[in-house]
């Protein structure tokens, strides 16, 4: 069935898509009268992606009837950069297999994406009963991940009652990042107990990448358990990253 | 409402049954969607349906699949409490290899798979299927005659995963010593299992 939804800012869609893009291939994505929605996972079941963008945040959206369709990720952001920041973008599907994507701004600019044939993912997200809260600028998180990148392969998350800690430890070198509540950087922070998880940075670093600098973002883990990583877009929007441990064996 | 294994399974084999996205839906006889248990903690996974898998639309029913039974039958294992499927899903002509083309059409069906019986263990039988599953958890292939039987861990939001690379059968019906290097890599698997 046909649809058009507009979103002004071409740019920050095209981010979003591109953080998505770094750990999937193909993705289906549905589109209701509420908004749309998509949930896949990486092809190692390692990371797992839930994005909800709700109607409220388009400037226009007109869908009459729930409608999947399957988008080759890739494709999608390449398209997707060549929009600029003052641009709008509109996607649109009418009774053909395409998507439509036009970039309204000095021009007119139109692409005809073909659809494809993807298995939709029947998974609920899984209730896990996290032990840890913390809420970061984005920035911090972005920060921690380059340097933890340079000792390691890994790193640690640590949350204790005062404070929280990142850290990465090497054959040589480690780094340790630190933030109690008098930081900037750090928002908040619930302890219902001591809680340490590790988890692979090269996920890590695909997850933050469409990040912004101010955004604000909250991590939820429980000891040996997967992070949930999730921010907010245009506040009512959210993406959610769902990440397995590394466990130490 | 959710739909439980079995029924995912069944909508699984039954699109499996009537694909068209490569030319060998055109040249089948029977797709092989697998058999085994949608429970089991053991996933086999084989190359491509030979010619009598075609026909009967059952995986490894030739005589690598009889030999695939003793191995089973070795370490108190029965087809019924394991899942047997292939990476690709319709036979090639002429038991051909499986062409990257086909193998990226056909692999969507096997990850789903992967992801409704959420195996412990997953043993790829054979090169094809031994780079695709290795790749796919973040491993780099290797010659199988260096990691036969070797044990690789993945840890998944599923928990983890063991892929333990092993020789196709059809290698050991004319070669002694790999035969013998299958019943030692069952017995390693039978460890696994075990622990698992």
């Amino acid at each position: 069935m046909p649809f058009e939804v507009v979103f002004d800012g071409a740019k920050d869609f095209a981010d979003l898509i591109a953080t998505a893009s770094n750990l999937i291939d193909e993705a289906a994505f549905k589109f209701t009268e509420e908004g749309i929605s998509m949930r896949a996972m990486d092809p190692s079941r390692v990371v797992l992606i839930d994005l909800n963008l709700p109607a409220s945040i388009f400037s226009k959206y007109e869908v009459e009837e729930e409608e999947t369709v399957g988008i080759n990720m890739d494709h999608f952001k390449k398209i997707l950069k060549r929009g600029k920041n003052k641009d709008t973008l509109i996607l649109r599907k009418g009774e053909e297999n395409f998507l439509e994507i036009t970039f309204e701004g000095t021009a007119k600019r139109t692409f005809k994406l073909p659809l494809i044939d993807v298995e939709a993912l029947e998974l609920d997200l899984p209730e896990l009963p996290f032990t840890a809260k913390v809420v970061l600028i984005g920035e911090v998180l972005k920060e921690a991940v380059k340097d933890a990148s340079l000792v390691s392969d890994a790193m640690k998350f640590i949350a204790r009652e005062n404070e929280f800690l990142m850290r990465a430890e090497g054959e040589t070198n480690e780094v340790e990042i630190k933030l109690t509540l008098e930081d900037e950087g750090l928002l908040d922070l619930e302890v219902d107990e001591e809680t340490q998880s590790a988890y692979g940075i090269s996920y890590l670093a695909d997850m933050i990448k469409g990040i912004g600098k101010a955004d604000e973002v909250i991590l939820r883990f429980g000891n040996e358990m997967p992070l949930q990583m999730e921010y907010p877009i245009r506040e009512e929007g959210r993406l959610v990253f769902l990440l397995a441990p590394r466990v130490e064996e | 409402m959710k739909m439980g294994k079995e029924e995912l399974m069944k909508k699984l084999e039954e699109k499996i049954q009537s694909c068209q996205k490569c030319p060998l839906g055109k040249l089948r006889t029977n797709a092989v969607p697998g058999a085994g248990s949608y429970d089991a903690k053991v996933m086999f996974v084989g190359e491509a349906p030979g010619y009598w898998e075609d026909q009967k639309g059952l995986p490894f029913v030739g005589r690598a699949g009889k030999l695939l039974d003793e191995l089973l039958a070795e370490i108190a294992l029965s087809r019924e409490e394991v899942y047997i499927t292939n990476i690709v899903k319709c036979r090639p002509p002429e038991n051909r290899d499986p062409t990257e083309e086909e193998i990226k059409a056909c692999s969507p069906y096997l990850d789903k798979q992967i992801d409704i019986i959420r195996p412990k263990v997953i043993v790829p039988l054979g090169r094809h299927s031994m780079s695709y599953i290795l790749r796919k958890f973040g491993f780099e292939p290797e010659p199988i005659s260096k990691i036969h039987g070797k044990a690789f861990e993945a840890h998944t939001l599923f928990g983890k995963i063991v892929i333990m690379p092993m020789y196709h059968p059809a290698a050991a019906l004319y070669k002694p010593p790999i035969r013998e290097e299958l019943r030692r890599g069952f017995q390693k698997l039978k460890e696994l299992i075990r622990d698992s």
